[in-house]
């Protein structure tokens, strides 16, 4: 256990102090990572022992699953398809190239065609981890080259699937399958002594387990989590699905990365992307730097120092011949100089997949142990090159001028505009279109990738990305734009956006589109610089309108609009006071209720607002008095009763309250009066009917039935007196 | 010390010569305070409350604006009609306005001699602000003869800093304007009575 924590304090301590300088000195956090490796590596200070990178490795390749399980999130499956051709089109081309090069030059080194197609197909792979990590540290992964490195790295993520299938047929001597068993869980291990049908199932099944659950249950799984309002729980949900999909790929056989990829793709389109995202982030770095550590540590000096040119002339031959290969596809897939140059320096080094399938070789007797241990050193030199590479390219790049990477397809926001447009929906593209008809540049930040085609086939030029992260918005030039306007769909996205430009750049004016009333209030309390609710403007337009239609004068009615518009303005800051003291939309409230609660809240303001309106009394043409002439003497007159009216109704007003409030005496008496009356009655009834028995009754009995129907009228009429007092 | 409540108009003030640098000195003096109606209501609506409020909180009550076709910008014509209401500023309990001064400050593109009477324009400035002279008196306020400055068209450096001067002057004399009116009420404006012995001097009321 001590043992254990010492290792974790000397990985932190060597990142701590050598990724800092390594950023300093302009090398990237993936070559400083790489250095610290080397440097408590066995074999400069050997504070790792020689077996513990391995060990370390089995943990650390998690940050690699991580970071596709976040670039996943960052994918909506629309975007991804887009991709189609960049991904089988150039992977598929790069994979088969570069097999057959390195193939053909191991064969011309005296390899047998069985471990030179090994040879080729393994080093034919390249370094997710250090290509993306290098190349989003430069901000290159949104650059043509950028992206189609991307998807020749998904390319060979799939590709180690038939590479592992093929491999055993490789092999010289029959394939030892014990050599496996001593991993792996117990599906996997079942797995290998079926025939290949049920794995192809077992493998389909898995993939779409991962599709369905990602889709339809995760986002209720995260609504559910979100709910408990534990937030550690909302992390480790977030870790269980990320560890379990990469489990489960890996028991069919599949890259783990490959399966968290796609469970990432699912989860794009889920509200809660932007929470895993930040849950899954700190994880992703330090495992991620982890993995870079323990690929530094474990280069072999030993063994490097025993046969150095060997080992150079190796990774001189990956290096070279990846180059060339990388280069020449680019080229044919319709990349310029610069861009095609980004590519190969970026993909020119093997992969972490190599230091897998070579263990796999090894252990199955495919290649020679030698072989493969001098490879995996190459294997290993190489991913130290690259960032070197990376440098040498900014070097040449800037040096001749070849911007042309990062200009041409997709500029990296070199423009600074004085206006950041977040989201550019139906109304933003107004506010977009009026500001540049002004001539003031407009940034525009869309994560809508449809929308983006749309302008883009207009000549606008629009970017995806998600303006909520503050890395983006520094990319957009928000350190040096003067206004962010703000039409995100999604309150909770806006709410988050303010928060973010508030803490990070504090000089931007903040103009935002309230969707309604709630979401209105949430503003004022954020005190941004000017909002407006989407719908006021327009609705009273058409009220106007139909106005005009019921006989008013159209300038009436446009008056009467604004003032109307003017008395709700007034009382939305007037019902924002009741609204703060007991807010029904809490922060972070259960997204299960959330809906349900939402519009209640929405109801509660509506019913607020029309309460509101039948008591103020401005709101009549009658109550405006502008261009009012000096009244006639009618008028006066009129005014003096209408006033006295209004007196008296209030009189009224105030009587019946006391009434009311004596009522506890009174309605003692008036029931008491009411059954004076019933009893009254009934006799009268009583004697009415014994009078139509006797037929024809005497005057005397008319007299006496006369008589009780006085009593019963006078009854009441004391009742009232009584009320009256 | 009198408070001075400046109703300032100007509907494109990203053109204008004289009024843009004038606004900044009215703004730096304490007791005046510059309301841009142009500004505070884009769309014309002009809330007669807020600004009979304001109305209430000061003595002097002066209109600067650009002399349009020989009157004011529009808006200052919706601003009497909506807030100059019934009861408010004239007629039966309109006694709001009562005893304040209410003067103008405007700018002409002619030169000065065009508006002395019977020349160019045939009349004085003062004469076409005739309506506004009277809506001080039906409102019971006490009407300043206007501050002018004509010729803006071809106006220099020079000139225009006289101007900023004469104009700061005028509105710090305005804190001592009990004192003045009664000398003042008569000139045809009120840069002829201030500055005598500077070169617009040309006309005084006697036709």
């Amino acid at each position: 256990m001590d043992d254990f924590l010492l290792k974790i304090v000397i990985f932190l301590l060597a990142s701590v102090i050598v990724v800092p300088i390594a950023k300093f000195f302009k090398l990237g956090t993936v070559l400083g990572y790489l250095i610290a490796g080397v440097l408590i590596g066995p074999y400069m200070l050997g504070y790792l022992g020689v077996g513990d990178q391995t060990s370390l490795r089995n943990i650390a390749e998690f940050g690699v699953v991580m970071m596709l399980f976040l670039i996943g999130l960052e994918l909506k499956p629309s975007f991804l398809w887009k991709l189609r051709v960049p991904i089988l089109g150039m992977g598929g081309a790069q994979m088969l190239l570069c097999t057959v090069l390195i193939a053909l030059i191991a064969w011309a080194f005296g390899q047998t065609w069985k471990t030179s197609l090994a040879i080729g197909m393994i080093l034919a792979l390249s370094s997710t981890a250090i290509v993306v990590q290098t190349l989003s540290e430069k901000n290159l992964l949104g650059t043509k080259a950028g992206r189609s490195s991307f998807s020749v790295l998904l390319f060979q993520d799939i590709s180690v699937i038939p590479i592992l299938a093929i491999l055993p047929l490789l092999a010289s001597f029959k394939v030892v399958d014990q050599g496996e068993n001593g991993h792996g869980t117990a599906i996997s291990q079942w797995l290998l002594y079926q025939p290949g049908y049920v794995r192809m199932l077992a493998v389909l099944i898995a993939v779409l387990l991962i599709i369905t659950v990602g889709h339809f249950l995760a986002s209720r799984l995260f609504r559910l989590i979100a709910s408990s309002k534990i937030s550690e729980i909302f992390t480790a949900t977030a870790l269980f699905i990320v560890i379990g999909v990469a489990l489960l790929m890996e028991s069919v056989g599949l890259s783990a990365a490959l399966g968290t990829f796609l469970a990432g793709v699912m989860l794009a389109d889920s509200e809660y992307r932007h929470e895993i995202e930040l849950s899954i982030e700190p994880f992703k770095g330090l495992l991620l730097g982890l993995f870079f550590i323990s690929v530094g540590a474990s280069i072999n000096f030993d063994l490097f120092m025993y046969r150095p040119w060997a080992v150079i002339s190796m990774v001189a031959g990956i290096v070279i011949i990846k180059f060339i290969a990388m280069y020449g596809i680019a080229r044919l897939f319709k990349h310029n100089h610069a861009q095609a140059l980004l590519f190969a320096c970026a993909m020119a080094q093997g992969g972490e997949f190599a230091f897998v399938l070579f263990s796999f070789t090894a252990d199955n007797l495919i290649l020679p142990p030698r072989l493969t241990e001098s490879l995996t050193l190459a294997v290993t030199i190489s991913m130290l090159i690259t960032p070197l590479l990376m440098i040498a390219y900014e070097i040449i790049s800037k040096r001749r001028g070849l911007s042309a990477n990062t200009q041409q397809p997709n500029p990296e926001f070199e423009e600074d505009n004085p206006v950041i447009i977040a989201g550019y929906g139906r109304f933003n593209q107004i506010i977009g279109r009026l500001l540049m008809a002004n001539g003031f540049g407009c940034t525009i930040l869309e994560n809508n990738p449809k929308v983006i085609e749309t302008l883009k086939r207009f000549g606008q030029r629009v970017y995806y990305g998600d303006a909520t992260r503050p890395d983006l918005l520094e990319l957009a030039g928000a350190s040096k734009a003067k206004i962010i306007i703000i039409g995100l769909k999604e309150p909770d996205k806006v709410n988050l956006l303010i928060e973010t430009v508030k803490k990070h750049f504090p000089h931007l004016k903040i103009f935002v589109r309230a969707i309604d009333r709630v979401q209105a209030y949430r503003l004022i309390e954020h005190d941004v610089t000017y909002f407006q609710r989407e719908m006021l403007d327009s609705s009273l337009e058409v009220g106007a309108h139909a106005l005009v239609a019921l006989g008013y004068h159209p300038y009436t009615a446009h008056r009467q609009a604004r003032i109307f518009k003017a008395n709700d303005e007034k009382m939305l800051y007037e019902l924002y006071q009741a609204w703060k003291d007991d807010p029904h939309l809490e922060r972070g409230q259960q997204p299960g209720e959330q809906y349900i609660s939402k519009t209640r809240a929405l109801s509660d303001a509506l019913s607020a607002v029309l309460r509101h309106d039948r008591y103020s009394e401005s709101l009549t043409v009658a109550d405006d008095l502008s261009w009012e002439p000096a009244p006639t003497e009618e008028e006066l007159i009129e005014r003096a009763l209408a006033e006295e009216m209004k007196a008296e109704k209030a009189r009224n007003a105030v009587e019946e309250a006391v009434a009311a409030a004596q009522e506890g005496v009174v309605a003692e008496q008036v029931e008491r009066a009411a059954e004076a009356v019933k009893s009254v009655v009934e006799e009268a009834e009583a004697a009415q009917k014994e009078a139509a028995d006797a037929e024809n009754g005497t005057a005397a009995e008319k007299a006496e039935d006369d008589a009780t129907q006085e009593d019963a009228e006078a009854a009441p009429s004391e009742v009232t007196e009584k009320n009256k007092e | 010390m009198h408070r001075i409540l400046l109703l300032f108009a100007h509907p494109a003030l990203a053109l204008s010569r004289v009024h843009a640098q004038l606004l900044p000195l009215a703004a730096g003096v304490d007791n005046v305070t510059v309301h841009d109606l142009y500004a505070e209501y884009p769309d014309e609506f002009i809330f007669a409350k807020r600004e009979q409020a304001l109305l209430d909180v000061h003595d002097v009550i002066l209109m600067q604006f650009p002399f349009y076709w020989f009157s004011t910008p529009g808006i200052l014509k919706s601003w009497q009609d909506i807030v100059l209401e019934y009861g408010y500023a004239f007629g039966d309990k309109g006694d709001a306005l009562k005893g304040k001064y209410f003067g103008v400050i405007t700018s002409t593109g002619g030169r000065d001699y065009t508006f002395q009477r019977g020349q160019g324009h045939r009349y004085a400035v003062r004469d076409y602000l005739l309506p506004l002279e009277s809506m001080a008196r039906l409102c019971n306020m006490h009407y300043l003869p206007p501050f002018v400055i004509h010729d803006s068209h071809r106006l220099n450096a020079e000139k225009m800093d006289l101007h900023k001067r004469n104009y700061r002057f005028y509105l710090d004399s305005l804190s001592s304007v009990d004192q003045y009116y009664a000398h003042w009420r008569q000139a045809v404006n009120v840069n002829s009575v201030l500055f005598s012995g500077q070169e617009d001097k040309e006309n005084s009321l006697n036709g």
